[in-house]
């Protein structure tokens, strides 16, 4: 890797703004994401981190703004354009199909074809089958075989295979919707050191989340929305208790570090 | 943590021999088709295995196997498909007047030519559904309860109620009563279709991309699959099934009439439930739609021999489809259990 694509952040959005008719969800938000970073990405209902991340992944397309992966200005048209960009999303309801097994839902969308005859495309599923086991086992993902359907899986088993889904086809960018939200506590440390294990193999990712101890635990810096704009974004430092403290000012307004362009804006 | 050899060959190759042939859905079914041919046999062991009778059984088959073989795939899509029935007769009465008749100061065409307008007519009418299903999300229930009267209706309207017959000698019945090795050319035509579409669901994107939507429609749409094509595709297979059929049954019948495949619908909807196919979707195979045809076929048949009241025949048939529906029900939860205890 060269130094410029270290030094040039993987993902920057530019004044991002988006209406939806009357609402204006985003009104103008920057953010930027570096290589190998975790971003934790918080805010109240309704503060814009969904919208902004669903432009990013191609389900919105934004009124004004840009974005640029890794320095260069792409336009997102469709979730196919982003995932053709390498940036994959985890969705909150793991968005699995639970009657086929994990390499299948792996593989969703994307199979691996042996040869093909015009609409007719037969697949390679043994070799579907291996990829996506040898997979599970770099990620330290514990599932007993490939062949299980998901409808057999644990929620955190089924989350980790959500997420192992998303870096299967080398993402440069993991976005993840919540991905703590529907699990137990035992489930939510699996995550998390999944989360772990993607970042020490220079995964580049961000994390929406409403449980401030996942971004504490594993994010290396938070960015705060508020009403549709970035309030604060700062990296992730001290003990749990006042890291809650200060982030929950910004949520509810008590603090801004962007007022100024507020003013402007307004 | 590192894994050793032993268990990453087991993560390749899933569950043992013998698990995976107890949790073959399929099992069960067979078991129950062949104690019901050994009853049957036992009872009339003069007429069961008799060549003719079991040329009266593949053509039950034939004709059940292949409007399930549609059924299930819509099915698996989560959609169903009430106008089999009504369009084996639109088609039948469409091909005989096509082929004895002419439409629009035409003449007569020949067997191929009508036979090909009539199967495109038929995909054109699936196409519709689909249409209706995806673009317009009116319930695949209404708008194919919709073709269920319609097409009925145009079948008479079409023949003003009368069958149109053909001479007895046409080289047309050949499809609906002929044989080869003793083997109806019916049931060879269900074979085919069935390997066809046995290939189509298991080894190509297109069958597990029909298996997705079935299970989760959203999450294939999010994985980039053209969630709409793969149920309008589902929807035309279907309907040309019962063009296909309706070829077949006016072969057999000699004629082409409204009032043939009256609740046939129902049949083939009972012949996939039979085979563990799951209403709610995601779930069903071509060879348990084929299985559940076979056993609604033999019993049919055995009853007869057996001379059981023909009230009662109905009495048991449905009580077999409860049986089974619940005993897959049950084999599914139990085996859910096992999976998650381990």
């Amino acid at each position: 890797m060269t130094a410029t694509t270290e030094t040039t952040p993987i993902v920057e959005m530019r004044n991002i703004k988006k209406s939806f008719g009357a609402v204006q969800a985003l009104r103008g938000v920057d953010l930027t994401l570096m290589h190998n970073e975790v971003l934790g990405l918080v805010g109240d209902n309704a503060a814009g981190k969904s919208t902004l991340m669903k432009v990013l992944s191609g389900a919105y397309i934004p009124d004004e703004g840009e974005i640029y992966l890794e320095g260069k200005r792409v336009h997102i048209t469709g979730p196919d354009d982003a995932r053709r960009l390498g940036i994959e999303m985890v969705y909150q309801d793991f968005m699995l199909a639970n009657n086929l097994d994990v390499a299948a839902n792996i593989f969703l969308g994307r199979e691996m074809v042996r040869w093909a005859l015009g609409p007719i495309r037969v697949m390679d599923k043994r070799a579907m089958e291996f990829q996506s086991q040898q997979l599970l086992r770099r990620l330290n993902i514990n599932v007993s075989s490939v062949r299980l359907k998901v409808e057999h899986l644990s929620g955190g088993q089924r989350q980790a295979v959500a997420i192992g889904r998303a870096t299967a086809f080398n993402a440069k960018v993991i976005i993840m919707d919540e991905p703590t939200a529907a699990l137990s506590v035992s489930a939510i440390n699996q995550v998390l050191d999944l989360i772990r294990e993607l970042k020490a193999q220079g995964a580049s990712i961000i994390i929406i989340s409403h449980r401030l101890e996942d971004i504490h635990e594993v994010g290396d810096r938070v960015v705060v929305l508020r009403h549709g704009r970035k309030v604060a974004d700062y990296p992730v430092t001290g003990d749990m208790q006042t890291f809650r403290e200060r982030v929950v000012s910004y949520m509810v307004g008590a603090r801004d570090d962007f007022s100024k362009v507020a003013v402007e804006e307004d | 943590m590192d894994m050793t050899g032993a268990q990453e060959q087991r993560m390749l190759e899933g569950p043992g021999f013998l698990t995976r042939i107890v949790q073959i859905r399929e099992a069960g079914i067979v078991v129950a088709f062949v104690a019901l041919c050994l009853y049957f046999w036992w009872q009339r062991p003069d007429i069961f295995l008799n060549p003719a009778n079991l040329a009266v059984i593949m053509r039950f088959i034939a004709t059940f196997g292949l409007l399930a073989i549609g059924q299930v795939l819509v099915i698996i899509t989560g959609g169903i498909d009430l106008s089999v029935g009504s369009m084996t007769a639109l088609t039948g009465v469409l091909f005989a007047t096509l082929m004895m008749k002419g439409v629009w100061g035409l003449p007569p065409l020949g067997i191929a030519p009508s036979a090909i307008i009539v199967l495109i007519v038929a995909g054109l009418v699936g196409a519709w559904h689909g249409f209706c299903v995806t673009k317009l999300h009116i319930p695949p229930f209404i708008i194919t309860l919709g073709t269920w009267l319609m097409a009925r209706g145009l079948a008479a309207f079409i023949t003003q109620g009368y069958p149109i017959v053909f001479p007895s000698n046409h080289p047309f019945l050949w499809f609906g009563q002929g044989e080869i090795a003793r083997i109806p050319i019916m049931f060879i035509v269900l074979v085919v279709v069935a390997t066809v579409v046995f290939f189509l669901l298991n080894s190509t994107t297109l069958g597990r991309h029909i298996y997705a939507v079935g299970g989760n429609i959203e999450a294939a749409r999010v994985s980039g699959i053209k969630v709409n094509r793969v149920r309008i595709f589902c929807f035309v297979v279907s309907s040309l099934m019962a063009g296909i059929v309706g070829l077949l049954l006016a072969s057999r019948l000699g004629q082409g009439t409204p009032t043939v495949g009256t609740a046939y619908e129902l049949w083939a909807i009972a012949a996939t439930v039979i085979g563990g196919t799951s209403l709610f979707g995601g779930e069903g195979t071509v060879q348990g739609a084929i299985l559940g045809a076979a056993i609604m076929g033999v019993m049919v048949n055995g009853m007869v021999l057996i001379n059981l009241s023909s009230y009662l025949q109905d009495v048991v048939l449905g009580a077999v489809l409860v049986i089974a529906v619940t005993y897959d029900t049950w084999r599914r939860r139990r085996q859910l259990g096992q999976v998650r205890r381990k």
